[in-house]
């Protein structure tokens, strides 16, 4: 049985009772509503978390459960506890003078009056002695969409076998992030939403993989085992790209091609924003433009070339530099000499390779190998690459604007570990501030994955669409993830409580409502299949690469 | 048809053990014919006429007939009080038994409405105890709990415990029926627990 048939058939065996259902006994929109959970319910049976529906008397309501509460009718009742909770009296107490009360935060309404309406967020509650009951698979549906074309089945809602689907469409409007403490899932979810925006083919993906794990080959800690990367599950929509060939080759994979940046790309300011990780002063990093200045573009080998104390002295009268700041940034920019992807020779077309595939909606992922150990590698490429896509997708959109030329295919740049270079100090400086801020003005926008999202400029996190958090600890990482959404204190117990692997809160843009979900499975046969994998030994296979062949070079006449 | 009914009659006949002698719309109060023959608490009896009228024993006294007239005592030295009634025929004449039952409903149409009933039963009118299956079908429903929670009944805590004390025994599963009913109870007695507990212990033999 495959994980289709096993999921029909599980959804035909779930009984939409789940063993309790209450009636509104008050409450408020902001507090939320108090339910009483009838007599025959089993309070174990209600879990915090779990999706609800209310049918008012025009409106269906859909909210989350927030607390499950003991309550009683009776003041007294732990007074007499030891005579009541003998025998008969016991049975009789439970449901009556004791019962089971549930918080229910109100999020969503829907007006049964009008089937074509969409679910809106609740500004209204439902009257009293309404009836409350676990959300159905059809309420789900009606609420998070159906899988589709556009809609990606991202998990299931806690405690639920429903797909859960994200809607691609909104999610790439907007910059989005994905968090979550170190082995919480976060590559997981990412390499898993990447396929979804992939699959829709409405926005085309650059990733920038620092630890090679998205495009071919990651490998799970929890099974132990190797998974598939994104080329090995969509072989003729990704292209890889390789910062380190001979690591690309040990894996066993032949990059599409091999990026080199020459040293006359480097601008200074792309030193500027390495001037954290580089140690550097912001003499020492204002310097930088004065040689640009004096040199031109090849400013960085001419001054990697200088030796010796007189050619030192001699430049920094010439610029009007300090001494002492530009013998510094000589010896942190020497480093780069240990960059082999860093060359001498004129510009390479390392950009433009990029572009060619992109604009044929090929996705591009760029592994690092070895280099993805180094941040300042990573931060240098990152960036300078980016900037230069981004200027030509300003270009195309300028052109397009004025009617030459169609609008570039939207483009989701993912990058990792961003809190060591979009902090407060830095974020205004380099490309993906600026990306994040301008949202997708010129089509571009960026998917920052990331364990401690406090480090990250609060601009930008307030800029971010849709946020998907896996499990989060520390204070001030959860308080940055949640600042500005509403029903933050609940968002926070739910954070806290969410499993330490595929368990994730995804609130924001693509979704009407926050949801915790138990994440798609990845890494199984089944789940390569079920996100459109198909086995190349198998015949059906052969003639997919067949297809895949005349839709890439055209058919032979 | 009409044998049946008369079959019906006579079998009822034999419950018959007085007759009402003063009603209201709220309970009736019935003289019994036999000096000491009424009801235990807590019994479900109708008036057997046009209107039949049910209700429950809340209540049950026996005195002198003649309210001037009260007994004395016969004096110490006596054994046995059953020798008296038999050396002394006449105390049947002289003292009477009556008991009054609280209205919980009444029948139309064969059927038990549990309200009061819109009109009293009229003096004079036969009241009889319920059989077994009248008094199955009466208990079943539980609508009659809050009529007999009234605080303006005297001891009615007592006559509802003695009243599920009969019914339950009726039931398959007794104690099964005593919570469902208790929980009846606990929903019209809120924040009073032990209350419920102790209407619910005496109803336990």
């Amino acid at each position: 049985m495959n994980s289709e048939e096993r999921f029909e058939q599980l959804k035909k065996n779930v009984n939409s009772d789940e063993g309790w259902s209450g009636i509104i006994v008050g409450g408020s929109l902001s507090d939320g509503l108090d339910v009483r959970l009838s007599a025959d319910s089993s309070i174990e049976s209600v879990k915090v978390g779990r999706l609800v529906t209310i049918q008012g008397k025009s409106h269906k309501f859909f909210g989350q459960v927030s607390d499950v509460i003991l309550d009683s009718s009776d003041s007294n009742l732990s007074a007499h506890s030891e005579e009541i909770s003998n025998g008969m009296m016991s049975e009789v107490a439970i449901g009556t003078a004791a019962y089971g009360l549930i918080k229910i935060q109100p999020k969503l309404s829907l007006d049964t009056d009008d089937i074509s309406s969409n679910p809106q967020a609740a500004k209204t509650v439902p009257p009293h002695f309404s009836t409350v009951a676990a959300s159905t698979h059809a309420d789900i549906e009606m609420i998070f969409g159906k899988e589709a074309p556009g809609k990606f089945w991202i998990g299931s809602p806690l405690d639920m076998e429903t797909k859960l689907c994200l809607d691609i469409n909104e999610l790439t409007k907007r910059s989005n992030g994905v968090f979550g403490k170190s082995g919480t899932g976060k590559t997981f979810l990412t390499r898993l939403l990447l396929a979804g925006i992939l699959q829709s083919e409405k926005a085309a993906n650059l990733v920038f993989d620092m630890h090679s794990e998205y495009g071919w080959q990651g490998y799970s800690e929890t099974a132990n085992h190797q998974v598939k990367g994104l080329k090995q599950l969509f072989p003729s929509k990704v292209a890889i790209f390789s910062l380190d060939e001979d690591h690309s080759k040990r894996r066993g994979l032949t990059p599409d091609y091999v990026v080199k940046i020459g040293y006359k790309e480097v601008e200074p300011e792309d030193i500027e924003i390495l001037r954290e990780s580089l140690n550097l002063s912001p003499q020492a990093a204002d310097a930088a433009h004065s040689l640009f200045r004096h040199y031109g573009k090849n400013w960085l080998l001419e001054f990697l070339d200088i030796s010796g104390t007189e050619a030192f002295n001699s430049l920094s009268g010439q610029l009007n530099v300090n001494q002492g700041a530009l013998s510094t940034l000589h010896r942190r920019l020497r480093e780069f000499r240990r960059f082999e992807f860093m060359d001498t020779t004129s510009v390479h077309d390392s950009v433009n390779q990029i572009l060619r595939y992109l604009d044929r909606g090929i996705n591009v992922v760029l592994e690092f190998g070895k280099y993805g150990r180094d941040t300042d590698a990573y931060i240098l490429v990152a960036n300078l690459l980016t900037r230069r896509i981004y200027d030509r997708y300003a270009e195309y959109k300028e052109r397009s604007l004025s009617g030459i030329g169609d609008e570039p295919i939207p483009l989701v740049i993912t990058i990792e570990e961003a809190h060591k270079y979009l902090t407060p100090e830095l974020a205004n400086q380099t490309i993906f501030g600026t990306i994040a801020r301008e949202m997708r003005k010129y089509n571009v926008t960026i998917l920052i994955v990331d364990q401690r999202p406090s480090q990250i400029d609060e601009e930008v996190m307030s800029q971010l669409g849709t946020k998907l958090v896996c499990l989060l600890d520390n204070n001030r990482d959860v308080d940055s993830v949640l600042s500005g959404v509403s029903g933050q204190r609940k968002l926070r117990s739910v954070l806290s409580s969410l499993d330490s692997r595929q368990q994730a809160l995804l609130f924001g843009h693509a979704l009407p409502m926050p949801v915790e979900i138990r994440v798609r499975d990845y890494g199984t046969a089944e789940s390569y299949k079920s996100l459109g994998f198909v086995d190349t030994k198998s015949k059906k296979g052969k003639h997919q690469i067949d297809q895949d062949k005349s839709d890439l070079f055209g058919k032979n006449t | 048809m009409g044998s049946a009914k008369q079959e019906k009659k006579d079998n009822f006949s034999g419950n018959i053990i007085g007759e009402v002698i003063r009603s209201s719309s709220t309970d009736f109060e019935t003289q019994c014919y036999e000096l000491y023959k009424f009801p235990p608490l807590g019994s479900l009896v109708t008036s057997d006429d046009e209107n039949p009228v049910i209700g429950i024993v809340s209540h049950s006294v026996t005195e002198s007939m003649d309210p001037s007239r009260t007994p004395r005592p016969r004096g110490p030295g006596l054994d046995n009080v059953k020798s008296i009634y038999d050396d002394s025929p006449q105390l049947n004449n002289l003292l009477t038994s009556r008991f009054t039952s609280i209205t919980v409903g009444y029948t139309k149409d064969s059927s038990i409405v549990m309200k009061l009933s819109p009109f009293p039963p009229r003096i004079l009118s036969p009241t009889r105890i319920c059989n077994d299956s009248e008094l199955n079908e009466f208990s079943s429903n539980f609508d009659f709990v809050s009529r007999l929670l009234n605080p303006s009944i005297g001891s009615s805590d007592d006559v509802l415990a003695a009243f599920l004390d009969i019914a339950s025994g009726l039931k398959p599963d007794p104690e099964q029926y005593l919570i469902e009913i208790g929980k009846e109870i606990a929903s019209l007695l809120p924040g009073q627990m032990r209350r419920v507990n102790l209407i619910l212990r005496n109803a336990c033999k």
